[in-house]
């Protein structure tokens, strides 16, 4: 049975590398995407996945938003979220983790140490 | 008015120093490019000559398999024919006996009519010796075509290079014919043996005999006729053979290497997944050193066309070189073959982003402020100097595009010095400088007169900023060097 990652990105080219990445870790994952927050709600709980790797800075509704939500109701308050940000601020790492994220990843990515750190969370 | 003079004219003898120094500079601007042009085109060809190389070998094993085939077809082939051969003279032998027996029974009834019947039996002579004579040059020519025929089998065996079954072959065919031999004159032995007495109605037994030899050499003619319709199906068949095998493998290779791209897309696959690949060639009867070429080429292709698609969102990577080193691990590429092929995959991306030569001398150089990375993230060949008279020493091998000094070094001349050595040197004034600078010197420069391909930044340099500059620099000295030509 293959594990759900969604994936929660407005930039195509960042959506591009993570699922490049993924078709190439020889894991069993299947990828889903949404473009912002509000679909990202929406999908989480018609099909709830096992991890959410989610970029903060969206339009519509961005993480900041959208992880309270998903962290309030019972049906996905349980899945571990990474949070994506564009800069390595040490306030984001801080304010990502009070609003209920497991992990803070800066980008730029290496394909090798995201990998590492989606496999951690889907083995757990 | 005389100074003045002076003054233009040496203003002008700079301008022109100046302009014949850029022709020279886009000159060897031009030779580098073309040096790298043929230097791809060197690569280019010897990588085709390798590939045809391995491809010529593969042609060959497959043509050699064929011949193999081909030979042990003809030996079982030939084996037939010897059984049938044998199947044949033994019909023969009871025929023989049952024309004996006639013959006796004949001799038997021939004596109380002798003459009417020797009358009878001279016509049937004189009317089977035409047709008998036409067997015979029937047979000598037969026996000609024979010996050209086992001529041309000298030949092909020679060209085959098997001579150790083309030996065998052959002994086995003179075997067959010695046996063939041994057995006609058995039989013509018989033939007298059974000749009745002389002086015993002599006409008969001559004739009788006639007729008997006259059959069986139309016997032999009869064999020999079909060997060689045998053999000349036999060669036929070969030939359609070996066009189907042909086709077949090409077929076949065409097959194995979809089925490969499809499971190499996202990587090297599972070893199960490789295990069937294998079943699949072995299936096909690919030859393995084919299989194993095609694989390469797969791999080396796919690896290639990951290394592509990754590069065009470097923006979003951490280090190309760590992502180039990952992919390089999912591909299963060896150090070997990265560096084999290296040109294959990075000589269109290095060509596409390199942006020039920079001549940095800094004295953070190994430092944590040293911008040197970001540069060459930005597509530019970094040459580093870590003070001013090292970077003299370096300037004319390196022909920089852009020259970044720091203003101050401890122990050296300082960078504003450096900067009107290259001024005052007509093969290197125009190329861009930028100085780095503290606030204040930069100030005090900024204030003082700086040439349009010349530059000053403030400490700690801001990279956006500097990325900036270098662009309008090299932009102001694009367009001059093209407004000269």
């Amino acid at each position: 049975m293959s594990k759900v990652v969604l994936l929660v990105e407005d930039d195509e080219d960042a959506t591009d590398l993570v699922t490049f990445v993924l078709a190439r870790s020889r894991m069993d994952v299947e990828l889903e995407t949404a473009e912002n927050g509000e679909e990202a709600i929406e999908k989480a709980l018609r099909r709830p996945p096992d991890l959410i790797l989610m970029d903060m800075q969206m339009p519509v509704m961005d993480g900041w938003h959208a992880v309270p939500v998903l962290k309030a109701d019972d049906r996905t308050k349980n899945i571990p979220i990474i949070a994506f940000t564009a800069q390595a601020k040490a306030e984001d790492k801080v304010r990502t983790k009070e609003i209920g994220c497991a992990e803070h990843y800066s980008k730029p990515m290496d394909p090798e140490e995201l990998l590492a750190l989606i496999r951690r969370y889907l083995n757990a | 008015m005389e100074a003045e003079v002076l003054a233009i004219m040496k203003q002008r003898q700079r301008e022109e120093e100046a302009r014949v120094a850029a022709q020279e500079q886009k000159r060897r601007e031009v030779e580098a490019r073309l040096a790298a042009v043929e230097q791809r085109r060197k690569e280019l060809s010897a990588r085709l000559a390798a590939e045809d190389e391995a491809r010529r070998k593969a042609e060959a094993r497959i043509q050699e398999d064929s011949r193999k085939r081909d030979l042990e077809a003809r030996v079982v082939a030939e084996e037939r024919l010897r059984r049938e051969l044998k199947e044949r003279a033994v019909e023969e032998e009871r025929k023989r006996k049952e024309l004996e027996e006639r013959v006796a029974k004949g001799v038997l009834k021939a004596k109380p009519g002798q003459e009417g019947q020797g009358i009878e039996l001279e016509a049937r002579v004189a009317a089977e010796a035409q047709p008998r004579r036409e067997l015979e040059a029937q047979l000598s020519s037969e026996e000609q075509r024979r010996r050209e025929e086992k001529a041309r089998i000298e030949e092909g065996r020679k060209r085959r290079e098997s001579v150790s079954r083309a030996v065998d072959e052959e002994r086995r065919r003179r075997d067959l014919e010695a046996w063939l031999a041994e057995e006609r004159k058995r039989r013509a032995r018989d033939v007298l043996a059974q000749a009745p007495e002389p002086g015993e109605v002599p006409v008969q037994a001559g004739e009788e005999q006639q007729k008997q030899t006259g059959a069986e050499q139309e016997k032999i003619i009869e064999m020999r006729r079909q060997i060689e319709e045998l053999s000349r199906a036999l060669k036929q068949e070969k030939r359609a053979r070996e066009e189907i095998s042909q086709g077949n493998l090409q077929n076949a290779v065409k097959q194995l290497r979809a089925a490969l791209e499809a499971a190499w897309v996202n990587g090297a696959p599972v070893e199960k997944a490789a295990e069937k690949l294998h079943g699949l060639a072995v299936s096909l009867s690919i030859p393995i050193e084919a299989e194993q070429s095609v694989l390469r080429e797969v791999k080396l292709e796919m690896y290639s066309r990951a290394v592509k698609e990754v590069i065009a969102k470097r923006r979003l990577l951490r280090s190309s070189s760590s992502t180039l080193e990952w992919l390089r691990r999912v591909y299963q590429v060896s150090m070997a073959e990265y560096l084999e092929y290296e040109s294959k995959f990075l000589l269109d991306l290095v060509a596409d982003q390199y942006r020039g030569t920079i001549l940095l001398v800094s004295k953070s150089i190994g430092t944590n402020e040293d911008i040197t990375p970001r540069l060459k993230s930005a597509g530019y060949v970094v040459v580093q100097a870590s003070t001013p008279e090292s970077a003299l020493e370096k300037i004319e091998k390196v022909n920089p595009n852009l020259i970044l000094c720091d203003t101050e070094f401890p122990e050296s001349f300082s960078g504003i010095k450096f900067l009107h050595f290259v001024r005052a040197n007509s093969k290197f004034s125009f190329i861009p400088f930028i100085l780095i600078g503290e606030p204040a010197e930069v100030a005090q420069l900024i204030s003082s007169e700086l040439k349009p391909n010349e530059g000053v930044i403030r400490r700690p340099v801001k990279y956006e900023e500097l990325m900036a500059m270098i662009n309008e620099k090299l932009t102001y000295f694009r367009e001059y060097v093209s407004a000269l030509s």
